[in-house]
């Protein structure tokens, strides 16, 4: 009996792996996050919920909470928007991940399209942040106001390094299709070649994704979580308390591809006759994109929050410098390799 | 970072990474999982206060002392005032009971104080001449000791909570017929 064409297809996959897999990375993170801050602050963190699992399910014991809570629109509010844009947060942060490949032939895209993933991804999670910024606006609120702007503030903070920081390595890399990318990196990795674009991937990852220490555009102990103020039950869950996760899991994914040598060195063959193989690339990228996070979210275990005028002080003086200097060593790089 | 030399402020922020992966690898916990463990004290936290009223003169000398008020004197049938404690205010000082010049407050081992409501925390003494009782939450309660050795936190589970401890004996003077 064979197989309907559409079973096998590396599209369905590629779909379905990302997708089941990013929803346990997102829940494992969020678990492991909580248990690392609180094994840095002499705490036990989530338990009680499972305790036999170390409170893992915790973070579905709060997502039904929302989904129960009710939906409360502020009559201030712009209604149209304060509905429709959480759930576009959500899209907007999720769609990157599908536009990159998780294995040379595990992909959603097909070829012409594919070879301009990486850079599509990009303008879509820096489109995301603007949505942060519509939030704000549409809840109508001072505290959302301020968070809205703070935002925007950090927008131009670190959209300009991090986009530097990638386009460094597009020139190291001489180009900008994924799979080339990280068939240049199966013994070098990208983090190696042009560490100064990597730290400031980094920096710029944890600013764009509100990692600590620049918490900053919705800091509760400042602005009552920002443009997220007035959000509550199940826009809650898809903002603040989701939507940025999977942002972070998408920065990470491509911070994998292009930083961390995606799945160098395995290198599976064609699809259908090397399934076990392009499963491994993927389960690898992925993993890779998973200590990413992991590295992201320890950091709120250690770090203070910064103030907002620090903050921008040091992107616009230093990030900015740093990614300067990626861009020169990348230079050297792409007139001699 | 003003005022702050790159250098040191790079040499910061790595030093407290590393001092996070420490404790994420080796968490040094205090938690105690109450109600399943008790912390023991080890006699260095003082608990409720009883009251022999067949000792007590009446003489107020307790609730003048108490440093936050917390001691109200109550008439009772027989026509004399009685302390009685309102343990919302009460930090356990036990200056009370020093002061007591006949012993009729005496300190005891109970510490697990937990009330539902403002009112339960006034005792009058009537209450106050029979120790609370402490309810079992559950079956098994594990009392732990917090060893500070080295600067490591180091729970010892010191097997399970034995019956509470039988009150103090009355000291003998002179008891005042009431
Ligand atoms: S223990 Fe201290 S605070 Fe409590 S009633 Fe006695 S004197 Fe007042
Ligand atoms: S309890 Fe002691 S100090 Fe207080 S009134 Fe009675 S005798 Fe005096």
């Amino acid at each position: 009996m064979d197989l309907p064409s559409w079973l096998l297809s590396p599209k369905l996959w590629d779909f379905l792996v990302d997708a089941v897999i990013s929803m346990v990375i997102l829940l494992t993170i969020v678990w492991a996050e909580r248990k690392i801050a609180a094994r840095v602050q002499m705490r036990v963190g989530p338990y009680h919920i499972s305790p036999k699992l170390g409170g893992y399910l915790q973070l579905i014991a709060d997502a039904i909470r929302f989904v129960m809570q009710e939906v409360i629109i502020p009559v201030d509010a712009n209604a149209v928007l304060f509905v429709a844009l959480p759930p576009l947060f959500v899209t907007l942060a999720l769609l990157p991940s599908f536009l990159v490949p998780l294995s040379p032939y595990l992909a959603v895209l097909s070829r012409p399209a594919l070879h301009y993933g990486l850079v599509m991804a990009l303008a879509l999670l820096f489109y995301l942040f603007i949505i942060v910024v519509g939030i704000g606006w549409a809840v109508n609120n001072r505290f959302a106001y301020i968070g809205a702007a703070r935002e925007a503030l950090m927008i131009t903070a670190y959209e300009i390094p991090l986009l530097s920081a990638f386009a460094a390595m597009f020139l190291t890399y001489r180009t900008i299709d994924p799979i080339e990318i990280v068939s240049k990196q199966t013994y070098i990795v990208g983090a190696i070649y042009n560490p100064l674009a990597f730290i400031v991937y980094i920096i710029g990852v944890a600013m764009a994704t509100s990692r600590f220490p620049f918490e900053i555009a919705d800091y509760e102990g400042d602005v009552a979580t920002g443009p997220y103020s007035d959000f509550s039950s199940i826009f809650l869950a898809l903002t603040y308390a989701g939507g940025i996760y999977i942002a972070l899991f998408s920065y990470s994914l491509l911070g994998a591809l292009v930083f961390l040598g995606g799945w160098a060195p395995i290198s599976p063959g064609p699809w259908p006759a090397d399934v076990i193989g392009n499963f491994a690339a993927a389960l690898w990228v992925l993993l890779k994109a998973f200590i990413l996070m992991l590295f992201f979210v320890f950091l709120r275990a250690v770090m203070p929050v910064a103030r907002l005028d620090h903050t921008l002080s040091f992107s616009w003086k230093w990030v900015l410098a740093l990614a300067l200097g990626a861009t020169a060593i990348s230079t050297v790089e792409y007139l001699l390799l | 970072m003003a005022g702050q030399k790159v250098g040191e402020a790079i040499r910061a922020v790595l030093e407290v990474i590393g001092i996070g992966l420490k404790y994420t690898i080796k968490p040094e916990r205090l938690t105690v999982y109450y109600p399943y463990e008790v912390p023991d004290y080890m006699g260095r936290v003082r608990g409720w206060i009883g009251l022999w009223t067949e000792r007590c003169t009446s003489c107020m000398i307790c609730a003048r002392i108490c440093p936050t008020n917390a001691i109200k004197m109550y008439m009772e049938k027989n026509g004399r005032r009685y302390p009685g404690i309102d343990y919302g205010r009460c930090i356990m000082c036990h200056y009370c009971i020093d002061a007591c010049p006949t012993y009729a407050l005496y300190p005891t081992d109970i510490r697990d104080l937990a009330f539902y409501r403002h009112e339960d925390m006034m005792y009058t003494p009537d209450i106050m001449r029979k120790p609370p009782q402490v309810p079992k939450l559950v079956p098994k309660v594990v009392k732990v000791v917090h060893e500070y050795s080295k600067g490591k936190v180091v729970k010892v589970a010191a097997g399970e909570l034995g019956e509470p401890k039988p009150l103090p004996p009355a000291p003998s003077v002179p008891v005042v017929e009431s």
